[in-house]
């Protein structure tokens, strides 16, 4: 039987945040008396993970994604609620906790910049106490899942982004952790990189049975990689189950991209959601199957002066767009 | 304390990777020391002695100071360098490591060049040392160890201190440069020559005294009080304290993640 391996329960976090007002006067009376805002990042945050799962965390900017990672990651205590992780509190008795994780970040380095990889897997052993002989196993097998063969011996610096991300990786798993954090991995590459990194990602979870927590915005990675989501926004949790649950509701829906001379006016619509507007553009997609291509079209042209437009299948991402829009995160 | 010279060990080696940077500013750093020391010795041109003290006498204590800054500025660049940890978010990758996070964050960098200001301080202290009269003893010898030793740990202290601010405000560093830059000037001299109550914020507070004053007096005779000889053991007294304000910022980190 699968055990859970991660269980958050009614985790809240807020966050007092200092206002300050512009101007020097401002900013000489908030030296003495501050005036605090207080922030819910999170509110009631609840879910259980599967060991071995791996699941795609979303949401847009400012969500609360990465303080939930950060909670786990045992960096950030909240204000209320449990969390245990592989047995551990993790922000209680944080050494013995992280031996027991490895978290990337795709946005800052954990390897040592001016030297080469290998380098700092050597320390990594130090710093993590593993015996020799498991470092050298490992070593071996992440070279293969991540193929690293020819890059280890390459200064940091010089190693192109897509190197780098395969490198951080295999540093976060040298100590053979039980869950992964993985905050963000694709920001930023190419496209070829990111389909190997995925392809990477995917065999370490199906050879090595560990369970992966990944966030990121770019829905390729997560239909490449997980069968489950959690949406998160504005500190809530809004839907937790599979994507292709998400993909159903929506299959066949129709996107409009619509093209009009210039106007400030915000395009509304009854029957089809706005889901991206500028100038002289906008992309609409239907609320349902059912609405009529005509009826849209009509209350279009009567609000803007169409110039041009086309009509295509629903792409993922236009769907969890639709999806932030209707539930207006 | 492996894990941290591991790590120093890579810090030298990334260093080494730019190597006429480091040849550049360990001049730089040698050259900054001589002009200093320069002038003291045109001040004591015109004054001869402050308070009961000469020239020499000064050297040594300059000497001292300078040796144990130099040693901390090379080996806790990582406390003094702490605000960019926090800026840019490193602290962390440091937490979710299995290790001391003091340890972890003060190896962060390590600054090789200040071996410049280190051999100009060695020397001073060398010349000024030869041109005192002391009875050595082995007592003597040992307090003249526990003296380096102090002050080091005052610096240790200080850094610590210093980089704890940092988990509340990373603006707002200067200010406690007061306590690293300010301490080096006033230890420089022997703190009678200040008025009292400024030689007390440097005995009691940041406790400078212990280490260039009161085991001073008895290496140079001055005073036959063998006891004045271990004072620089309290300075353990205030690095326990930083320390533990040092683990109350750690838990406010934890809080607030900023």
């Amino acid at each position: 039987m699968e055990e859970n391996i991660i269980t958050v329960k009614h985790i809240s976090k807020s966050f007092k945040i200092a206002k300050r007002e512009a101007g020097l006067k401002n900013a000489i009376k908030s030296f003495f008396k501050r005036k605090y805002q207080v922030i819910n990042s999170l509110e009631d945050i609840n879910f259980s993970i599967k060991e071995g799962e791996i699941v795609g965390y979303i949401g847009p900017n400012g969500a609360g994604k990465s303080t939930t990672i950060k909670i786990m990651a045992g960096i950030l205590v909240p204000t209320s609620g449990e969390c245990i992780v592989n047995g551990y509190v993790p922000w209680k008795d944080r050494k013995k906790y992280v031996k027991n994780i490895g978290v990337v970040f795709g946005q800052r380095s954990g390897l040592w910049w001016d030297v080469p990889p290998i380098d700092s897997f050597e320390l990594l052993k130090d710093i993590y106490e593993i015996p020799q002989a498991e470092y050298e196993k490992k070593l071996s097998e992440l070279k293969e899942y991540l193929n690293l063969d020819d890059i280890l011996n390459i200064p940091t610096r010089q190693l192109s982004l897509g190197q780098r991300m395969r490198c951080e990786i295999a540093s976060a798993l040298l100590h053979n952790p039980k869950v992964l954090f993985l905050d963000e991995p694709t920001i930023g590459l190419d496209a070829v990189s990111k389909l190997a990194l995925r392809k990477c990602i995917k065999q370490i979870n199906e050879k090595t049975k560990i369970t992966i927590i990944l966030t990121t915005h770019d829905m390729q990675d997560i239909e490449a990689l997980t069968k489950r989501i959690i949406l998160i926004g504005k500190g809530k949790i809004l839907y937790d189950g599979s994507l292709k649950r998400i993909k159903n509701k929506y299959n066949g829906n129709k996107k409009i991209n619509i093209k009009f001379k210039y106007t400030n006016k915000k395009i509304k619509l009854q029957n089809a959601d706005v889901i991206e507007q500028t100038e002289e553009t906008a992309s609409v997609v239907l609320k349902n199957k059912e609405e009529l291509m005509a009826n849209i079209l009509n209350e279009i042209t009567n609000q803007v002066e169409l110039v041009d437009m086309n009509i295509e299948e629903m792409s993922t991402d236009d769907i969890i767009a639709k999806l932030y829009n209707e539930l207006k995160i | 304390m492996k894990i941290y010279f591991k790590t120093i060990l890579m810090n030298i080696k990334s260093q080494l990777e730019y190597r006429k940077a480091f040849i550049i500013s360990t001049i730089g750093s040698f050259l900054v020391t001589f002009f200093l020391i320069i002038a003291v010795y045109f001040l004591f041109l015109n004054f001869s002695q402050i308070g009961d003290w000469n020239f020499y006498q000064v050297a040594f204590l300059f000497g001292l100071v300078y040796f144990n800054f130099s040693v901390a500025e090379m080996f806790l660049r990582g406390l003094d360098h702490f605000d960019d940890t926090i800026r840019k978010g490193d602290f962390d990758r440091l937490l979710v490591r299995p290790q001391n996070l003091l340890i972890q964050a003060t190896s962060m960098e390590f600054d090789l060049s200040k071996l410049g200001r280190m051999i100009q301080a060695i020397l001073v202290i060398v010349i000024a040392l030869l041109k005192i009269h002391i009875d050595w003893t082995i007592y003597k010898v040992l307090v003249f160890i526990l003296m380096n030793v102090g002050c080091f740990m005052i610096f240790l202290s200080v850094f610590v201190l210093r980089a704890t601010f940092c988990f509340w405000t990373i603006n707002g560093l200067e200010f406690m440069n007061i306590l690293s830059e300010g301490g080096k000037k006033v230890a420089q001299y022997p703190i009678n020559i200040y008025e009292k109550w400024f030689r007390r914020i440097f005995t009691y507070i940041v406790p400078f005294g212990l280490v260039n004053y009161f085991p001073v007096m008895f290496l140079f005779g001055k005073s036959d009080n063998w006891y004045y000889g271990i004072t620089p053991l309290g300075t353990a007294l205030f690095f326990v304290i930083c320390i533990y304000i040092w683990k109350i910022g750690v838990k406010h980190y934890e809080s607030t993640g900023s």
